[in-house]
């Protein structure tokens, strides 16, 4: 491996990581970044306009495609038969989970990573989000306010690109806007139903280009893009930040680069990192002034904990004890499924052709008082439906034969669901550590996750049933059913917390800048340092917060902080 | 067996069924392949997917036989060798509640198990998508057209056409 020395590492290549090389590199730094998988490419890797007959398993995928690997999980979405089953997930490196655990750790390795794949959905967060400890007395306020992030959010929005309206809602802020996506007939009857009883169903803030934007083209709704975008018309590190990191000739990218631990010099300031190759399984080093990690939420806290030396026995910058800790998740499950009477039979509309959500109900609850329910803060909930694909509302039809036939048909058009989106409080029960025993083929020690859902969002997935039969009766619709329990925790990809950050280097591992407090040469940019997961998402957040960030590293090597290779 | 069986529980009307469709080609496949297409296992792993292939092939191979031998205790022959009224009662048994039995269980299970394998085989076609005009089959479209009918947000005053035309049909 070169010698060189960089004045930047970057860890991770996904909406954070890529989102950070792409500044550092626009502003002359050399910079290497490591991804832990191999290149991605969209020709390839992603759905491009495949159709599922076009498939030999029609989408179920060969069950013996992934036998013989160290996986934990069978096939997701993104890597089933509709690219060329390349490996792009990862099956190798392999976790625990403690007693009672049951966590899902979904992680795309190729370059891009879940950003990839992402849902689009880009709400900012607001003041109830930044100051709920002040609200409602519960945990850490983030130490930043909505008027000192607004602007980073807006320029986060205008660099990707996000569709929606203007709706004056302080607990959802409005930004800098395309062009909506249009409602759709389910979108009117729910808008109604949701009206009459108090609940906001409003446009979401979609990431996807309904006008051309910044030379991306606008979206040709082949309605494929949880495959990934065969045009780029919706922002992924893959066709936005990495091609212009590229341009520049100041980025060394090394792919196939497992992150095994940051490298500290005499005073245990961060110096490099250490890797694995996945090919030869040989341990490389790289050098660099600064180092940034942003290698998704709990890998980076991974490698954190494994970097362990005489200075930080143990894990990097972690004399507060609070690395690892306040884990947060999005708890997700259907609250509530049925069909729309008023549009059986009607002609088939194009409803999913965005692929989107297109439209939600934002947080309602606990806004006016803090303590209005019987739980804290608050959820929002998407709702879909209609046609598109395979109509697999056929379970909910009884018989066989030309009715049934018909039957399907009717109601192809006529189905509504919903998706709840509810934050998980910090807890002392929920956190990671690394496995004491168990190391994974490339000889890491591997993580282990502790974590359940607590009674809050519990309460919150109970209250979002009721809403649903009550929604469901307000808009004419017929129930079919709810899913019993929640999915499992990680399904929604939005974890949070771990390496939080705050301006007390006791209680937080970072600073408001997301510079480790112990090692000021060490920046994180993944929603780890999130201190609290909110009902919104979380990739527009990570690119705004790593925009910030990269601006103030890149003041502090100005102002001589941080040296220069 | 299973090419009728199919076309019984998606028959060609006004548009093709399932025969036409191929899904018993289909179903051929996927039970050799032991590719199970219901989820209702919780499949975590490839030793889950292969315990779950192999139970449904087990399954699908012991339910034709059931059906066999229900067909032969009801009419004294093999299903195949039935009227077409007989195989249609005999079904109808294991499909609508109200005509359940309480001894024909593992009979219902497998007509759900081959009733989920014939949709997905039919609806994962051109021709099956095509009889839904699935939105997808075009790839392009210059944008998104929304609601036609904003002026009517409850969406109260629609006609049903499809009924409509096909009670005319019938």
């Amino acid at each position: 491996m070169t010698a060189k020395t960089f004045d930047a590492i970057v860890v991770g290549t996904g909406a954070g990581g890529a989102t950070a090389m792409k500044i550092l590199c626009e502003a002359g730094l050399q910079v290497c970044a490591l991804n832990s998988g191999p290149r991605i490419d969209p020709d390839k890797d992603y759905r491009g306009h495949r159709q599922v007959y076009d498939l030999k398993f029609r989408g179920y995928g060969d069950p013996l495609r992934l036998q013989g690997k160290a996986h934990q999980e069978p096939y997701s979405v993104e890597e089933s038969e509709y690219s060329e089953g390349r490996d792009l997930f990862e099956h190798d490196v392999a976790y625990s989970n403690g007693p009672g655990t049951d966590w899902y750790w979904k992680r795309c390795k190729a370059t891009g990573g879940k950003a990839n794949f992402w849902g689009r959905s880009s709400a900012r967060f607001g003041d109830i989000d930044f100051k709920a400890a002040d609200l409602d007395g519960f945990g850490e306020n983030w130490p930043v306010d909505y008027a000192e992030i607004s602007p980073w959010f807006s320029k986060a929005e205008r660099y990707m690109g996000v569709a929606s309206t203007v709706q004056n809602r302080p607990s959802n802020p409005d930004g800098d806007y395309l062009p909506p996506f249009p409602f759709r007939c389910l979108d009117y009857i729910i808008q109604k139903g949701a009206e009459k009883i108090g609940v906001p169903y409003l446009p979401d803030r979609c990431a996807q280009l309904t006008v051309p934007h910044n030379g991306h083209p606008a979206c040709h709704y082949c309605g494929n893009c949880s495959r990934g975008c065969d045009v780029g018309s919706f922002f992924s590190p893959t066709w936005f930040t990495i091609p212009e990191a590229e341009a520049t000739k100041n980025l060394t990218l090394l792919t196939n680069a497992l992150v095994r631990e940051v490298l500290v010099d005499e005073n245990g300031q961060a110096n490099g990192v250490a890797y694995v190759d996945r090919g030869s399984r040989k341990e490389v080093e790289v050098r660099a002034k600064v180092v940034v990690l942003a290698a998704s939420c709990v890998e980076t806290a991974h490698i954190m904990l494994n970097s362990k030396s005489r200075h930080w026995p143990a894990g990097i910058t972690n004399s507060s004890g609070q690395l690892r800790k306040n884990l947060c998740d999005h708890l997700y499950g259907n609250p509530g499924y049925g069909y729309l009477p008023q549009l059986l039979g009607q002609p088939p509309r194009p409803d999913n052709i965005a692929d989107s959500t297109i439209s939600w109900m934002p947080r309602w609850q606990n806004l006016k008082n803090s303590r209005e329910e019987k739980f804290i803060r608050g959820y929002s909930v998407y709702m879909g439906g209609g046609c598109g694909g395979f109509p697999g509302h056929y379970g909910q039809l009884e018989g066989f034969g030309s009715k049934f036939k018909r039957d399907i048909k009717r109601y192809y058009p006529a189905t509504v669901g919903a998706l709840i989106q509810a934050p998980s409080l910090p807890s002392p029960t929920n956190y990671i550590d690394i496995d004491p025993e168990k190391k994974d083929i490339f000889g890491i020690p591997q993580l282990r996750f502790h974590f359940r859902w607590g009674d809050n969002e519990l309460l919150m997935w109970e209250h979002s049933k009721q809403v649903m039969i009550d929604l469901f009766k307000s808009m004419g619709a017929e129930f079919w059913g709810a899913d019993d329990e929640p999915n499992r925790p990680g399904t929604s990809l939005h974890e949070t917390g771990v390496c939080r950050f705050g301006n007390d280097p006791k209680k937080f591992v970072t600073n408001k800048w997301a510079q480790a407090h112990d090692v000021p040469n060490l920046y994180i940019c993944d929603a780890s340092i999130f201190p609290s997961c909110t009902d919104k998402t979380t990739t527009m957040p990570i690119v705004a917060f790593t925009m910030r960030t990269c601006d103030h590293m890149l003041d502090n090597f100005k102002r001589g902080v941080h040296k220069r290779a | 067996m299973v090419e009728h069986l199919a076309e019984m529980i998606i028959p060609e009307d006004d548009t093709p069924g399932a025969k036409q469709a191929g899904v018993a080609e289909f179903i051929d496949f996927m039970v050799a392949n032991r590719v199970p297409v219901s989820n209702s296992r919780d499949i975590r792993s490839t030793d889950d997917a292969i315990e779950a292939g192999n139970e449904a092939q087990n399954r699908f191979v012991a339910g034709l036989d059931w059906i066999n031998a229900r067909s032969q205790s009801l009419f004294k022959h093999d299903f195949m060798q039935c009227a077409p009224e007989e195989q249609n009662s005999l079904l109808e048994e294991l499909a609508y509640k109200e005509k359940f039995k309480p001894t024909t269980e593992s009979g219902r299970e497998f007509f759900q198990m081959i009733r989920t394998y014939t949709v997905v085989g039919y609806y994962t076609t051109e021709i099956g998508l095509e009889t839904l005009g699935d939105p997808g089959l075009q790839t392009a479209w210059s944008q998104m057209p929304g609601c036609p009918h904003p002026d009517d947000p409850e969406h109260k005053n629609l006609r049903e056409p499809t009924a409509a035309g096909l009670s005319n049909n019938s």
